[in-house]
This record gives C-alpha cells, structure tokens and sequence, in this order.
C-alpha cells in the first residue's frame, strides 16, 4: 500500500515522516523473589519505515524483554517500565489496555524462538490464525479462513488447505515455523518483531526461513526487530544491528560497518567467539574471559568492564554514554548513525602492543 | 476420530471381564464359607449338601463364573440371601438414592471446586490464592463422619432446620423435585461435596497456572486476545487434566460412602454395601459390587472419550 511511498521518503531522509518505531530510555526492571532485576536499561533506537534491525547479544543480555516491553506482554504487577516506546507515532508506554490489544497482531506482530509452544496443541493452525484475522477485522468466518489459506500459501506450506485443519504437533518444526509467520502477517502489521525465529531449527531450515522472511519483509514493506545471539543471522537479514551488553546497547549501526569494525570491545570479542560470514579464516575462535554480570544489582560502572582488555579506571567509575562514530562517509543519512558506548573505543589492538603501552 | 471411539469401546470388553472376574472370585476368597449365613450350624450333611448343590456352589469356579456372568448380563443378579428378594431391585432403589445424592455433591463440589481454583490460579503466590487453598486442604483433611455429625448438631438438633436422617419423609420411593424431598438432600450433599470440592480446586489451581504461565498464552496476547478468548483456550488446554480427576471423583461418590449414608441413614449403595457386608448376603455383595464396577468402567470411558474431544493428541495414541 504506502509502503512504497514511506520508503521513498525515507530515502528523502525525512526522519520523523518513516519513522516507524522510537524508543528512548526504555528500562525494564522485574520484580523477582531475590529481589530486582534490572533486565534493560536506557536502550534507545529507532527504526524506519522497511529497516531491520537485529538486537545482537550473548543469552541473558536482554534482547527478548526488550522486544516484548515494545508490545507490554511483561505482566504488569512484576514489571517497572519506564521510558519512551512510539510506534507509527502513538505513545504505546501510556496506551490503554483496550486499544493496547487492539495494536497487538494489528500492527505490530510477534514471531517466537520455538513455534511448538507459541501455537496452543489443542486448536487447529487454521483456527489460530482465524481468529486473529476475525479479531482485527471483524470480518465473517469463511473470509477470515480463506485469509488464513492465503496467508499459509504466501510462506509457502505445501498442500496449505489441508494445513488448515492441521493441529501444530502434526507438522515439522520448519512448517511450524511458517505458520506461525502466516499467522504473525495476517493483518499487515508495519512493524514484526521475530524472537530468534530460527533458532530452534536445523541449519538448512534456518536459512529457508530467513529468505522467506526478508522476501515477505521487502514484498509488504514491514518493518522488522530480529533478536538473535548468531551474527551470522544478523548479517543475513539486518539493515543495521544493535549489540546488546547487561541490559545495554553497547554498539549500533549499519550491520556490515558495525560487523566489519567493531568499535566496542564487547563486540570484537563477541566476533572472535563465533563463527560468522566474513571472518578471517586464518583466526583462531577465542572466548571473552569471564561470564556477564548477574543484573541483579544497579551497576554503577561499566558492566563490561571486568571482562574487558582495555578497561581503565574511567570504566569503573560511571556508565559510558552512547556517543557517535564518524560515519564511513560523509553526508549519510540517520540510518548510517553509528554510536558506541565506550570510554575507549578503537579497533582491536594486538593486546600485546596495548600491554606493553601500559 | 471415530476409529479411536471404536477402538476405545473394543478396550472396554477385556476390562469388564476382568472386573467382573475380580468382583466373583473376591468373595470367594473372602474367609469362611459363603453359605454360613443361610445354613444353620447344627444343620445334618445332607442338608448343607442340598444347599450347596441349590446354590451351584458344588460346580467348578470356573463354571460357577460363567453361569454367573451369563445370568448378571441379561439382568440377573440372583436372590438375596438375606431377603429372598432378586438382589437388582434392592440395587436399583439404592443406586438411584446414591446417584442422586453423589450428583449433588458433584455439583457443589465442582461447581466450587472449579471456581475457587480458577481464582487461586489467576492471583497464583496472593493473598487470594492463599486462602483458596486454605480452604482446599480443610475440604480434604476434615474427616467426613466428623463433618456430617457437625452438621447435623448445628442445623438439625441446634437450629432444627434440617432433617438429620433418611432420603425423604415417605421413604426413599416418594422422592421428588420439591423442598420436602430435597431438603433431606442437603445435609449429606453438602458433606460428601467437601473432599471433591478441596481435590478440584487443587487440580484446576496447577492445571490452570501452568497453563497461564506457558508461552501459548503469551503469544495469544500479543496477537490481540481479549482475555474471554484467553479464557476458552486455557479451559480447552485444562479440560482433560481436569475432567480426568471430576471422572475419577465422581466414581467415588458413587462407591457411596459407607460413612456418610450411615451417618444420614441415606439408603444408598454404601449403606446396602455394608448390610451385605454384616449379613454375609454374598449374593448382593457381589451385585452391588459388579454395578458399581461397571459404573466405574463407564465412567472411564466417558472421560476418555469427552478427553479425547479437547485434545487432539490423546486420539493418536
Ligand atoms: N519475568 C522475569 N522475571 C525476572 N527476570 C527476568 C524475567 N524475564 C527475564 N528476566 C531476566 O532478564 C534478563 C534478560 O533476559 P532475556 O531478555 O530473556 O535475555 P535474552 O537476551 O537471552 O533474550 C535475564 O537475566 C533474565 O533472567
Ligand atoms: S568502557 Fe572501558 S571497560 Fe567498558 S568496554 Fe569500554 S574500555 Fe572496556
Ligand atoms: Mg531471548
């Protein structure tokens, strides 16, 4: 529909017109029997109108309950939220629960990490997705199911009517997950947000999901948030990538520059830990020392900083602010922006040549 | 589905049998033997050999059961011992009694059982769900005989608002749909429906939380669910934990509780259960237990079969 038209503003670098998401200063604490548990916070990015973005980071860094706070699925007697979430320019922090669920499989829609427990065993995969479909138009059955049939032969299920009738535990984890995609796009939402949506798959299925998905992106203009710990996922369908750290955006910009020259330590150890495209073949895979903070105490400091080689005293002080990089080129637009939260940011240095520098 | 319907009623052939053969053969290894009640002790060998032979009891077991399995499919359950009267109508009357007082209870039981637990399980670690289940673990724990002698003290001798005993004033013939009848109903109902009330609120409680706290349910909220289509997709998931349990409770109350009925004199099959028992009345001891059996069979069955609706992977199996 307007698709087309937004992302030839976008390309105008209006910002605030194709501006589909805004998010600023989001904190996100539990309440939890030992206590708080300051899951996210100060996170702020935005996201244009056909942009993805991939929230990268290691298991535990706060990637999923920054995706889901941008919805408020966190139940609201154990959560503190506070901050800033716009989406297509309304106030989704201060929004009613009536027109809350409303936005919710409307316009902004959710894939999950594993579809055998998203799908409920006992209704029909047609089911799930009628009653989204009749729930955000209010259209009649045999529409909302011939929606559902269009929709399971958009991902491409083979024989999609009689899918339609299929309970979840009948299908192959692969085809689970396209459904769950068919259900998640029934109503056109301008914004998905996708849980490590293939990594419960086996490898060749991954990488048929994830064309499906870019290719359904492009085809409706969707907006997209994919969270994932696999920088391999993230270069395959990113437009930018923002690394996650304890709760924090420690690093974003466009995926191939961030990818490419890391300006955070985190990030070139999270590099040099994982196999990806683009590697050099001649490194040896090096774990970062040490584990994550556990994000029960408000750090004070910067919470990379125990693991980190360059770490100085500055790092155990305060929290770095988020600060920009000179883009690549000059003159690019707000989706070039890169910044880094770090008090000594840089290219990896032979570690050798810093030690001997102290 | 239908194949599983077929399938699951084939099953229910073997399981009859043995309950029948667990039903004839338990009397017979009861101690003593069986025809003591009906034969005087100084009564001369050709005498007790004439019974024995009357009552079949000289043919091997095996016959024994065959004829006696025979005769119970087509209705005939023999004659009592005691009575002289066919043991069915004696059942008939007190399974009537006992189906209409466990439904009763079944319905209070349930009813708040369900309720209670839905509460405790949606305010799961509050103060709600702690009185809930305050309330669950009195049901279960407050011995039945004691509760009804309670009851009874209070409403029936202290505040006379309540027939203490029987099933209605005329005897248990004249029943019917008014309070006359039904408020001889209330006192056992209301004392047998403690222990399923307090097991069903414990189930749907677990049952329920579970199922609120599973990703399904997240993943129905972020597509929009209100929370009455919330409400249908947990009770789908819950149905057959839950329907499980009321099948096998229900059974219970059907066994009659042999406390209870004595309590209230309600002339039901707990109450038949345990003259037969004090009578030596085998015949009807193996009657009443057959039925009850039987109905215990059905009952399973039917759980399956209503299981089987909600949850599609049961049909697999
Ligand atoms: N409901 C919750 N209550 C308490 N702590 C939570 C809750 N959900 C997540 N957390 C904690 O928040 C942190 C971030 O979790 P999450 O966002 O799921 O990580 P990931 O980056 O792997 O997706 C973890 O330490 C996790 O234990
Ligand atoms: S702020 Fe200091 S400790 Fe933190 S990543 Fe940068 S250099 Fe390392
Ligand atoms: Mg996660």
């Amino acid at each position: 529909m307007t698709a087309s038209n937004s992302q030839s503003a976008a390309a105008d670098s209006v910002e605030a017109m194709s501006s589909v998401l805004r998010v600023a200063d989001l904190s996100v604490t539990f309440k939890s029997e030992d206590g708080p548990v300051y899951a996210v916070s100060d996170v702020n990015f935005a996201l244009n109108t056909g942009e993805t973005l991939a929230l990268l980071g290691e298991s535990g860094c706060g990637k999923s309950v920054t995706l889901k706070s941008l919805m408020r699925l966190h139940p609201p007697h154990k959560t503190t939220l506070s901050g800033q979430i716009e989406i297509t320019g309304d106030d989704v922090v201060a929004m009613s629960q009536r027109r809350l669920s409303a936005l919710r499989g409307k316009r902004v829609a959710m894939i999950f990490q594993e579809p055998m427990l998203a799908f409920d065993p006992v209704f029909t995969i047609g089911q799930q997705i009628t009653e989204t479909v009749r729930r955000h138009t209010g259209c009649a059955r045999a529409r909302a199911r011939a929606r559902a049939l269009e929709m399971l032969e958009m991902v491409r299920i083979p024989s999609a009517a009689s899918r339609l009738d299929a309970y979840p535990h009948e299908m192959s984890g692969g085809m689970r997950q396209r459904a769950m995609i068919a259900l998640a796009l029934s109503c056109q939402p301008d914004l998905l947000l996708a849980d490590e949506p293939t990594t419960a798959l086996d490898a060749t299925v991954q990488i048929q999901v994830l064309k499906l998905l870019r290719e359904l992106q492009t085809e409706l203009g969707m907006s997209m948030i994919i969270v994932t710990h696999d920088v391999g996922v993230a270069i395959e369908v990113a437009d930018r990538v923002a690394v996650m750290y304890a709760g924090r955006i420690i690093e974003e910009g466009p995926v191939n520059e961030v990818l490419s020259t890391p300006q955070h330590p985190y990030t070139q150890g999270l590099l040099a830990a994982t196999v990806h495209p683009g590697m050099d073949r001649a490194a040896r895979l090096t774990a970062i020392p040490g584990a994550p903070p556990r994000l029960t105490r408000r750090l004070e400091a910067c919470a990379f900083a125990p693991r980190c080689y360059k770490a100085g005293p500055e790092c155990r002080q305060s929290i770095p602010r988020p600060s920009a990089v000179a883009p690549a080129e000059p003159g690019a637009d707000s989706s070039q922006l890169r910044m880094v939260s770090c008090y000594r940011p840089g290219l990896k240095e032979d570690p050798r040549a810093h030690e001997s520098n102290q | 589905m239908l194949s599983f319907v077929f399938r699951r009623l084939l099953y229910v052939i073997p399981i009859a049998l043995a309950v029948a053969a667990v039903c004839f053969s338990l009397v017979h290894l009861a101690p003593g033997d069986p025809l003591t009640a009906v034969i005087p002790p100084d009564a001369p060998q050709e005498v007790v050999a004439a019974i024995t032979r009357a009552y079949g009891m000289d043919r091997p077991l095996v016959v024994q059961f065959g004829s006696w399995l025979g005769r119970a499919v087509q209705g005939d359950l023999g004659v009592s011992v005691a009575t002289g009267r066919p043991v069915l109508i004696d059942i008939q009357r007190a399974l009537g009694n006992t189906l209409l007082l466990a439904s009763a209870a079944a319905v209070l039981g349930f009813g708040i059982g369900i309720l209670l637990g839905v509460v405790a399980a949606v305010h799961i670690g509050g103060p709600i769900d702690r009185v809930a289940t305050a309330i669950a673990i009195t049901g279960v724990s407050i011995p039945h005989y004691w509760l009804g002698l309670l009851l009874v003290v209070v409403f029936s001798v202290y505040l006379d608002w309540l027939p203490s005993m029987g099933a209605a004033s005329g005897g248990s013939a004249n029943w019917g749909w008014n309070w006359d009848s039904l408020r001889y109903l209330v006192l056992p109902a209301v004392t047998m429906s403690f222990i399923p009330m307090g097991i069903v609120t414990r189930t749907v409680r677990a049952a329920v939380a579970e199922i609120l706290h599973s990703e399904f349910v997240m993943a129905l909220r972020a597509k929009g669910m209100g929370s009455a289509r919330i409400a249908l997709h947990v009770g789908k998931n819950a149905a057959p934990t839950i329907m499980a349990v009321m099948g096998l409770q229900f059974g219970y109350l059907l066994g009659g509780s042999i406390l209870v009925e004595t309590v209230f004199s309600w002339p039901g099959t707990g109450y038949l259960l345990n003259t037969a028992i004090f009578q030596r009345d085998i015949p009807l001891l193996q009657g009443v237990i057959l039925v009850l059996a039987m109905f215990f069979v059905g009952l399973n069955l039917l759980v399956d079969l209503l299981q089987s609706f909600a949850d599609p992977r049961i049909r697999r199996g």
